[in-house]
C-alpha cells in the first residue's frame, strides 16, 4: 500500500505551483520584448549567430558609405575624363586643320595657336579637379594638384583603395601620369608622350608655321585620345562592379534581417497561445489545491 | 495466577497505550520537522507465568520491546546524494548567470562585440579620408572605448572573485558549525546508546541532518563506527571529524584562495569537489581563470598585430615605428594593462594611415589595420578577433545552459527522493489519528480489566465480613 502523507501534497503542490508561475513569466518576457532570447543561455548557438548577424550587419552599414562615396569620386572621375576627352579632340581637329598649310593664313594660324594656349590652360583645370577637397588624379598626393602651370606631373603614382565589401577594394582614383602619359614606339625608340608637352609642341609648331610637325602632333593626339577613352572605359567598369556588389550587399541585407528575425523574433500567435493555456493550467492548479488539501480525520472526531 | 497478577497485566497495557500515545503526539508534533522520521513502539509478550492451579503458562501482558524509527538508509543516502549535486549546481548557477550578466550583449548596447565593430569601422572610415583629423579623433576614442571596455570587464570579474572568498568564509564558518554540531551529537547518542535503552531516533535524525547539510558542501565519505558514532572524511583529505571527538577546523586563506585543514600545512582546496563549496571552487579556480586567459589573449593579440601593422605606417608628420597601443610585454593580465600608446593619446597625427612618407591620400595602412578584423588572429590562427571573443561568450552560454537543465533535472530527482521518503518516514496526520483513536479503544479496554479485577477483589475481601 503507498502511502500518502500531508507533506507530499504540499511539496507537489509547491513544486507544480512554481514550475507554472516560471513557465508563465517566461512566456510573458517573451511577448513583452518580441525577443526569443534573453540572455545567451537560452539558446548558445543562435545567441552567437545573431552577434556575427549583427557585427555583418555594423560592417555593411560602413561598406554601404563607402560604396556611396565611391560612386561619387568615379563619377567625379567620368566627368573629368570626358571634359578631357573632348579637349583632345578639339586639339585633334586644330592639328588636322592646320596640317594643310594651302588653306590658311599666318593669322588664323596665330589665333589657332592662341585657342591652343587655353586648351592648354582648360587641360591643366581638368586635371587639377577635387573631389571635396582631394585633387583626384594626384595619386596619393591628394593635398596637391595634379599638374602646375607649367603641365608638370606634381602627384605620384597611388591608388587610393577603398574596401567595398568584405575583401573587395576598388580604387577611386587614376593616377594623372597614368592618363595623358603614354609610351610611343618612335623609329623603333621608345619615347614617352605627355598630352601637356605635346600641347605646347602644337602651339610652337603653329606658330612656325610648320605643317608637318602640325600634321605630326595629329597622331599623338589621336594616341592621347584613345588612351583616355581607354581609361574612361575603365572607370566605367569600376561604376559596374561597384553596382554588381551593392546589388548582392542588397540581397544579402535580405536574408540577414530574415535569418535574425528567425533566430531572435517570437511567432507572437505562439506566444499567445501558449501564455493562454499555461494561464488556465496555472488557475487550475491553484483551484486544485484546494481540493488537495482535504479534510482530515480529525475533522470527524466530534 | 495471582489477583495481583491481572492488575499488573491491566497496568502493562495501560502503560505501553501511554507509550503509543505519547509517541504518536510526538509524530504528529514533529509532521513538520526537517529530516524527521515517524516512531512506532514495538510491543512484546511479557514472559507468561505457570498457573498455580495447574493448566499451563498464562501470558502476563505486554511490555515495550523498543522505539523505532522508520527510514530507510538507502533513500537517506539517494537523497545526500541527489541533495549534494543540487547545492552544486544551484550555487553555479548563481556565479554563471552573473558572469552571464557580464557578457550579455543580447540587448543592442556597448560589449566588446559591438566596441570591437566600431574600432575597425573607424579605421574603415580613416581610409576614405586618411588626413582627416575629426576621423582620427573618433578612431582614437573608438579605441579608447574598447580598452575602457577590458579594463571594467578586469574590475567586474576581479569584484566577483572577491564576493566569493567572503562567500568561500561564510560556509567555512557554517561547515565548522556543523562538525561541532556533529560532535556534540556524536557524544551524546554514544552516551545514551551506552546506557543500554535502545536508539536516541530523534538524535539521530538530527545528526543525519546535520550530516546531509555538510554533505552540500562537499564531497564526503562517512564511516559509522560500532559505538554508534561517525566518523567524517574529507575525501582523503583528513577526517574532519573522528570518534575521538577531535574537531579538525577549516581556514581559508584569501588572496590565494587556498583552504587548510586546522594544523595541516597543505592546502586541500584540490580535494574540495561537488556541493556548494567544490562549486565555488571550481569558478574561482578554474572557469574565471578561463575566462580571464582568454580576455587576455585577445586584448594581447589585438593590440599586437594592431601595433605590428601600424609601426610599418609613417605619421601624418612623417614619423615612422609609431605603436598605436602601449605595448605589452606579456599575455598575463594583458586585458588589465591595455592601453593607447602615449603619444598616440598625445597627438592624433601620430595614428599611423599611410605607408609612403608625404601621402595624405594613402590609406594602405588603415585598410590593411581595419582588414585584421577578418584576419584569424586567434587561437593558432583558427578563429578571427570576433569569434574568438565569441567563443568566450559561447562557453558561457553553454555552462548557463547545461547547468540549468541539470539543476532543473536534480531538482526533480530530489523531489523524487524526498516524495519516496515522505512515504516511508513521513508522518501522516490521518493515519497517527486513526492510531490515536486505537490506542484509545486499548486504554478504554485495559483501564475496564482493572476495574473488573478491583471488583472482583473487592467480592474476595468481602468474604471475610
Amino acid at each position: 500500500m503507498l502511502r500518502v502523507t500531508e507533506n507530499m501534497n504540499y511539496d507537489l503542490l509547491r513544486d507544480n505551483i512554481s514550475k507554472s508561475r516560471e513557465r508563465l513569466g517566461n512566456l510573458q518576457r517573451q511577448e513583452s520584448t518580441m525577443k526569443k532570447l534573453k540572455q545567451p543561455s537560452d539558446n548558445p548557438t543562435a545567441a552567437i549567430e545573431i552577434l556575427e548577424l549583427r557585427n555583418e550587419k555594423k560592417r555593411n552599414e560602413q561598406y554601404d558609405l563607402n560604396n556611396y562615396l565611391v560612386e561619387m569620386s568615379l563619377q567625379n572621375l567620368d566627368f573629368l575624363l570626358e571634359d578631357l576627352s573632348s579637349t583632345v579632340m578639339r586639339l585633334k581637329e586644330i592639328s588636322l586643320n592646320q596640317s594643310n598649310s594651302m588653306n590658311f593664313s599666318s593669322d588664323l594660324r596665330a589665333n589657332m595657336a592662341d585657342e591652343v594656349d587655353q586648351l592648354f590652360g582648360s587641360a591643366v583645370a581638368i586635371v587639377n579637379r577635387r573631389f571635396g577637397n582631394r585633387y583626384l588624379m594626384s595619386g596619393y598626393k591628394v593635398e596637391t594638384p595634379c599638374v602646375n602651370s607649367n603641365g608638370d606631373y606634381q602627384g605620384d603614382s597611388g591608388q587610393v583603395m577603398i574596401e567595398v565589401s568584405k575583401d573587395v577594394f576598388i580604387p577611386i582614383n587614376i593616377p594623372g601620369s597614368s592618363v595623358f602619359n603614354l609610351q610611343s614606339m618612335d623609329q623603333n625608340d621608345l619615347k614617352t608622350v605627355n598630352l601637356f608637352e605635346e600641347i605646347k609642341k602644337l602651339k610652337q609648331a603653329l606658330l612656325d608655321g610648320d605643317c608637318d610637325k602640325v600634321r605630326g602632333q595629329l597622331v599623338k593626339f589621336d594616341q592621347l585620345y584613345s588612351k583616355i577613352i581607354s581609361v574612361r572605359a575603365q572607370v566605367g567598369s569600376r561604376v559596374q562592379v561597384l553596382h554588381q556588389i551593392s546589388q548582392s550587399m542588397d540581397r544579402q541585407r535580405i536574408s540577414n534581417a530574415e535569418l535574425n528575425s528567425q533566430l531572435e523574433d517570437v511567432d507572437l500567435a505562439q506566444v499567445l497561445s501558449d501564455l493562454n493555456r499555461e494561464e488556465v493550467i496555472f488557475k487550475n492548479a491553484l483551484a486544485s489545491s484546494n481540493k488537495l488539501v482535504q479534510p482530515t480525520l480529525l475533522d470527524f472526531l466530534k | 495466577m495471582t489477583l495481583q497478577g491481572i492488575f499488573e497485566t491491566a497496568r502493562s497495557g495501560l502503560n505501553s497505550t501511554k507509550a503509543g500515545i505519547a509517541v504518536a503526539g510526538n509524530n504528529i508534533s514533529n509532521a513538520n520537522t526537517e529530516n524527521y522520521s515517524r516512531q512506532r513502539v514495538i510491543l512484546e509478550t511479557k514472559d507468561p507465568q505457570l498457573n498455580r492451579s495447574g493448566g499451563g503458562f498464562i501470558g502476563a501482558g505486554n511490555q515495550i520491546s523498543g522505539i523505532k524509527r522508520l527510514n530507510n538508509n538507502y533513500i537517506e543516502k539517494q537523497i545526500n546524494e541527489s541533495y549534494k549535486k543540487f547545492s552544486n549546481h544551484e550555487e553555479k548557477s548563481v556565479f554563471l548567470k552573473q558572469i552571464e550578466d557580464v557578457f550579455n550583449e543580447m540587448e543592442d548596447g556597448d560589449g566588446l562585440s559591438d566596441l570591437m565593430s566600431r574600432f575597425f569601422n573607424e579605421f574603415r572610415k580613416l581610409s576614405l579620408e586618411p588626413n582627416n583629423l575629426a576621423l582620427r579623433q573618433s578612431l582614437q576614442e573608438a579605441g579608447q572605448s574598447v580598452i575602457d571596455y577590458f579594463f571594467r570587464t578586469n574590475q567586474i570579474l576581479t569584484q566577483i572573485v572577491q564576493n566569493l572568498d567572503k562567500k568561500i568564509e561564510g560556509y567555512v564558518q557554517n561547515i565548522n558549525e556543523l562538525v561541532s554540531n556533529i560532535i556534540n551529537l556524536n557524544k551524546e547518542i554514544f552516551r545514551l546508546e551506552q546506557s543500554g535503552n535502545g536508539d536516541p531516533n530523534d538524535l539521530i535524525d538530527k545528526r543525519d541532518l546535520a550530516i546531509k547539510k555538510l554533505g552540500s558542501f562537499f564531497d564526503i565519505s562517512l564511516h559509522p563506527d560500532k559505538s554508534g558514532m561517525v566518523e567524517v572524511d574529507l575525501n582523503g583529505a583528513g577526517l574532519l571529524l573522528s570518534s575521538s571527538s577531535k574537531n579538525e577546523e577549516l581556514k581559508f586563506s584569501r588572496g590565494a584562495g587556498d583552504l587548510y585543514l586546522n594544523g595541516h600545512n597543505e592546502s586541500v582546496s584540490s580535494l574540495i569537489q561537488g556541493g556548494k563549496l567544490g562549486a565555488i571552487f571550481e569558478f574561482r579556480n578554474k572557469i574565471l581563470p578561463e575566462i580571464f586567459e582568454k580576455l587576455d589573449n585577445l586584448a594581447f593579440n589585438l593590440s599586437h598585430y594592431v601595433n605590428e601593422i601600424h609601426q610599418k605606417g609613417v605619421a601624418l608628420n612623417g614619423q615612422r615605428g609609431i605603436c598605436f597601443f602601449e605595448p605589452l610585454l606579456k599575455k598575463d593580465k594583458a586585458s588589465q594593462n591595455i592601453n593607447l600608446s602615449h603619444m598616440v593619446l598625445s597627438d592624433l597625427q601620430f595614428i599611423s594611415a599611410a605607408l609612403d612618407e608625404n601621402s595624405p591620400g594613402d590609406n594602405r595602412v588603415a585598410l590593411a589595420l581595419s582588414n585584421l578584423q577578418n584576419k584569424k588572429l586567434m587561437g593558432d590562427e583558427r578563429f578571427t578577433l570576433d569569434e574568438w571573443y565569441h567563443s568566450i561568450l559561447s562557453d558561457i552560454a553553454t555552462m548557463v545552459s547545461k547547468n540549468e537543465s541539470a539543476l532543473h533535472q536534480e531538482n526533480d530527482m530530489m523531489i523524487q527522493f524526498e516524495k519516496i521518503r515522505n512515504q516511508i518516514s513521513g508522518v501522516s496526520i490521518d493515519e497517527e489519528t486513526a492510531y490515536l483513536m486505537q490506542l484509545q479503544h486499548s486504554f478504554d479496554a485495559s483501564a475496564k480489566v482493572m476495574q473488573f479485577a478491583d471488583e472482583v477483589l473487592g467480592t474476595v475481601l468481602q468474604i471475610k465480613r
